[in-house]
């Protein structure tokens, strides 16, 4: 009986790791520019289909953008999508993501991590008003969710630009 | 048998030119410089009718050609597509000679041509694009260029192929919008000899307007585009070569407008057009065009 209620914990912690409100990137927007007709808009769907992690994909013709949907769990490895875009034949635009994740400190450096430790981004251009919010979240260690705008350098990590961020339930 | 070859001679002679400039002019087909998405494809067959039935002279010359081109475009890489062409051809001509009156002709698969085209210049914004490539491409001696009838050999012009390596060049522009798209094309053709018979090259600049219609409001996703087309197609060809010596009645210049319809989805293109000439300026007694009719559909895939 013991060993039972022991399995079962550790799957409910197992199922908690990976649940989508445990923390990944789970929606991203990314401006496609050049993108002007239907016809051209279904290559940019394919290979945003191919990005790991995607579920669904959304293209908004008129916006610009393609709107996409992590799988059931998944998080979208938001470093692919910029490729996919090139390898469409487009020019990849601004990208904001829905993630969730926690907030740790490397150094002088505040590190977002997402829930699954797949992808690290380096948080960068805290707006005044989430300051207080963002060394909170790196104090604690706490899971948050947040939604920013994805810059990629030449750096080691890419940038994360937050804009909105609360304590994830 | 002496009037069967003197008709035969007839027939080389008045079909050397007897196809005018304006037979491969694919308005609304003409490339773009879109992008083909990389390790994808575009798959696209066309039906082409094209009629020439205005001969004034007593031999009352009736030129028919009906095709299906059948082509596929891949994205090599962002910047360059691969294009492979054959056109299924059924070819034939009547006129009015000294036996009655006769007709020629032979159907069955065209010369395949090859094509790559390379993006040179790109410019992206949100809702628009402006690109510049450059192409090369070679016309292939895949068509039979041999066929003959109870009158002997068939002349050039109705043979399915040419016989020929033919290397061809150009360079397309495309400025395209959420509300309209600009293409505009320069190309040259430059025939070579096979069975003692030279094609004259072609030069040709492609223009092609396409406004959208239908909808003002595009609303959200990836709604269904209606473009009017309006394209123009100015052709000129040079004289063709026979045994060393020019053949007269060969060559010349012509330009044609396409009026013509598309119904754009993501998956698919279905377009049609109808290219009729404006002016025809034919060397000799060249048979000219009446009007080419054009459907058309694209797939992704």
């Amino acid at each position: 009986m013991r060993k039972i209620a022991s399995v079962a914990v550790s799957a409910l912690a197992l199922a908690a790791l990976a649940s989508p409100a445990a923390a990944q990137v789970s929606r991203a927007t990314v401006a496609v520019e050049g993108m002007a007709c239907p016809f051209c808009a279904f290559g940019v769907e394919k290979r945003l289909r191919q990005v790991r992690g995607v579920g669904e994909v959304e293209v908004q013709m008129e916006a610009g953008t393609a709107e996409l949907a992590a799988t059931e769990g998944g998080s979208i490895d938001v470093g692919q999508i910029p490729e996919a875009i090139r390898k469409a034949g487009f020019t990849p635009g601004r990208l904001a993501i829905e993630a969730a994740g926690t907030l740790l400190a490397e150094g002088e450096r505040i590190v977002f991590h997402d829930a699954v430790g797949e992808q690290r981004m380096l948080v960068i251009d805290v707006p005044g008003e989430l300051e207080e919010d963002v060394r909170r979240a790196r104090e604690s260690g706490g899971r948050i969710r947040l939604t920013g705008t994805v810059h990629f350098h030449a750096q080691e990590l890419p940038g994360l630009a937050p804009e909105s961020l609360e304590e994830a339930r | 048998m002496s009037r069967l070859r003197r008709l035969a001679a007839t027939f080389a002679v008045l079909l050397a030119s007897g196809t005018a400039p304006g037979a491969r002019a694919t308005p609304i087909t003409f490339d773009t410089a879109l992008p083909v998405t990389q390790g994808h494809g575009v798959l696209r067959l066309q039906a082409l009718t094209l009629e020439s039935a205005s001969d004034p002279t007593p031999l009352d010359r009736d030129l028919s050609v009906e095709a299906l081109p059948l082509a596929v475009a891949y994205g090599a890489t962002p910047r360059l597509a691969l294009f492979a062409s054959v056109p299924l051809l059924d070819k034939e001509l009547a006129l009015e000679t000294p036996l009655g009156r006769r007709a020629r002709g032979d159907s069955g698969l065209g010369d395949l041509t090859l094509l790559a085209r390379a993006t040179a210049y790109q410019r992206d914004e949100p809702g628009g694009t402006l690109r510049i490539a450059p192409f090369l491409g070679l016309e292939t001696p895949t068509g039979e260029d041999d066929a003959a009838d109870e009158l002997g050999p068939l002349p050039p012009p109705l043979q399915l192929g040419s016989g020929s390596w033919d290397p061809l060049a150009g360079v397309v522009l495309t400025r395209q919008v959420l509300r309209w798209q600009l293409d505009g094309s320069l190309s040259y053709l430059a025939n070579t000899e096979a069975n003692d018979y030279e094609a004259g090259d072609e030069a040709r600049v492609d223009l092609s307007c396409q406004h959208r219609v239908r909808r003002r409001e595009l609303g959200t996703g990836v709604p269904a585009f209606v473009y009017a087309v309006l394209e123009s197609n100015l052709v000129w060809r040079d004289r063709d070569e026979a045994s060393g010596g020019v053949v007269a009645d060969s060559g010349g210049t012509a330009w044609f407008l396409a009026p013509g319809l598309q119904y754009v989805r993501p998956r698919f293109v279905v377009e049609g057009a109808v290219q009729v000439p404006v002016a025809q300026d034919l060397d000799g007694a060249a048979l000219e065009t009446d009007w080419i009719g054009i459907l058309s559909a694209r797939v992704n895939f």
